[in-house]
Formats: structure tokens, C-alpha cells, sequence
């Protein structure tokens, strides 16, 4: 099994890569990526706070923001991506190797 | 639902060969014959890379060479675990000499004759493989983790079908 891990940190200036992301004191939101499909498909946060991306799949998938502002890249099987949202608003998003595959972060103040 | 029935057809004769071919396998010829299937959809993706100009088949090809290939290495993980030799068979073959036939065939088309002919193949193709994974495969797997394998990767591969399907209905073969 090949595990990856990433974070980014994703603001008004658009996303960041990093090697560690400044702690926002709360536990990322999980969304696990199944059966092709984003799970759950619709998650909500507060400024600040993270999302985590894990592909359970054999084939890989990405989490790619709708204006390509963000993305986890390339998940394989095991592999996870965490990304920073300080922004609020709603961010749909995709899977760039499987477009139909959607779903969306809804940041409040 | 027209191309749906037209796949069906040219992969009917194709499938009852397969079936009849997949009756009484062991184990180790399953498992050699899931791998196969899935460098042969591999190399279909790869003529398709080399010959066709379409962005959506391009994008199709390309998945299913991202997608068959991380299958492909969890099932080589999965026999390196085991520690076993998968076993070549009467269903491999038929699926290797029937592929080298198609890929005669399509190498010899260009533009949207090969774009209509290499969708279709895909959608008949993964019609076959499904059936025979679902119908066939997994009931008749003895040993759990390739059982599991078998499974997940179903998930997969049909998902590819419906992908095949757009993409034979999005290009309007007629």
C-alpha cells in the first residue's frame, strides 16, 4: 500500500502547499472518498478549520475546487490530503479523473 | 439504449465463450485472468493515446490506464502476499487472442471510425468482464482476500461502464 499525505493551507490568496499546517485548534473534518464517491458529500466548517480528504479506492482520485483554486492531487488507495479553508463561502468541487464524482466544503464566519 | 443493444450484441457471442471458458476455475487461474483483463483494457488505452485526437476518449483512455493499473498493482500485492503463481488458462487465452484481434481491428481505422469503434469495444468489453467478475468470479473464489479483491475492483470496473456509455452516446456513432 502506498500512502500519501498532504497538506495545504487554502486562502484568500489561493492554496498553499506545506509541509505542516499552524494548528486551528480543532480535528480536520473527514471525508472519505469510496465506491467513487465523496462521503459525506457536502461538509460544512468554520474559517480556519481543515478538511481531510482519504481515498479508500483502488484507483486514485483527486479533490480539485471547481476554479482549480485548490487540490488534494493525486490520492491513492490509503493516501489522505488536508487543506485549510480560511475563507468563508462554498467551494464545489470534483474529481478531476472522475468528473462526475462532486461535492462541496461550506465555510461559515 | 440503441448503443447499449448494439455493445450487448457484438460482446453476446464474446461473452458466452467467456462464461463457458470461466466455468470451474480455480483460484490462481481467476486471479491470472482479472490481472490480464485488466492489460488488455491497458493496452486498448494506450492505441486509443496513439491514434485518437478526441479530448473525452483521450480522457477515458487515460483513466483507464490510471484506474487499471492501481488494480492491477493491488492484485500484485495481493499474489506477492500470498506468496502464489496465478495460472494461465483457456480463459486468458481467449481473452488475449480475442483483444489482438480488436486492436488488428482498430489499428486499422482512424478519425471518428476509430473513436465510435474503440468506444464501443469499450462498453461491450466491460459489459463481459463485469458480467464474468460479478456472475462468476467472486461466487466461485474460495480464498477471501482475492474475493474482497475481486469486489472492489467490480466497483470499479463498473463504473467504467457507465463512463463507456457516455462515451459511446456522446459521440453519436449512429
Amino acid at each position: 500500500m502506498r500512502l500519501t499525505r498532504r497538506q495545504v493551507c487554502f486562502g484568500a490568496g489561493g492554496a498553499i502547499v506545506g509541509s505542516a499546517l499552524p494548528a486551528s485548534g480543532s480535528s480536520p473534518v473527514v471525508v472519505d472518498i469510496r465506491a467513487f464517491a465523496f462521503e459525506p458529500a457536502e461538509v460544512t466548517i468554520r474559517a480556519g478549520e481543515t478538511v481531510r480528504w482519504i481515498n479508500h479506492d483502488f484507483a486514485p482520485h483527486t479533490a480539485t475546487d471547481d476554479e482549480v483554486n485548490w487540490d488534494t492531487e493525486e490520492l491513492e488507495k490509503g493516501g489522505q490530503a488536508t487543506i485549510r479553508f480560511d475563507t468563508p463561502g462554498t467551494y464545489p468541487y470534483f474529481c478531476a479523473y472522475h468528473p462526475h464524482m462532486r461535492g462541496s466544503v461550506v465555510v461559515t464566519t | 439504449m440503441k448503443t447499449i443493444t448494439l455493445a450487448a450484441a457484438l460482446a453476446l457471442g464474446f461473452a458466452a465463450q467467456t462464461v463457458q471458458a470461466a466455468d470451474k476455475m480455480n483460484d490462481l487461474e481467476i486471479a491470472h485472468t482479472a490481472y490480464t483483463a485488466g492489460q488488455i483494457d491497458i493496452r486498448y488505452a494506450h492505441l486509443a493515446l496513439a491514434v485518437s485526437e478526441n479530448t473525452e476518449v483521450r480522457a477515458f483512455a487515460e483513466t483507464m490506464i490510471r484506474d487499471h493499473t492501481a488494480v492491477n498493482v493491488a492484485a500484485g500485492d495481493l499474489i506477492t502476499k500470498l506468496n502464489v503463481t496465478p495460472q494461465d488458462n483457456d480463459l486468458s487465452r481467449t481473452l488475449v487472442k480475442g483483444a489482438a484481434d480488436k486492436r488488428a481491428e482498430l489499428m486499422s481505422l482512424s478519425g471518428k471510425a476509430f473513436d465510435c469503434a474503440y468506444a464501443q469495444n469499450e462498453l461491450g468489453y466491460h459489459q463481459v468482464v463485469n458480467q464474468t467478475v460479478e456472475g462468476v468470479f467472486i461466487p466461485t473464489a474460495t480464498v477471501e482476500p482475492l474475493k474482497d479483491l475481486l469486489s472492489e475492483a467490480l466497483v470499479t470496473f463498473k463504473v467504467h461502464e457507465g463512463h463507456a456509455e457516455q462515451m459511446v452516446n456522446g459521440l453519436q456513432c449512429g
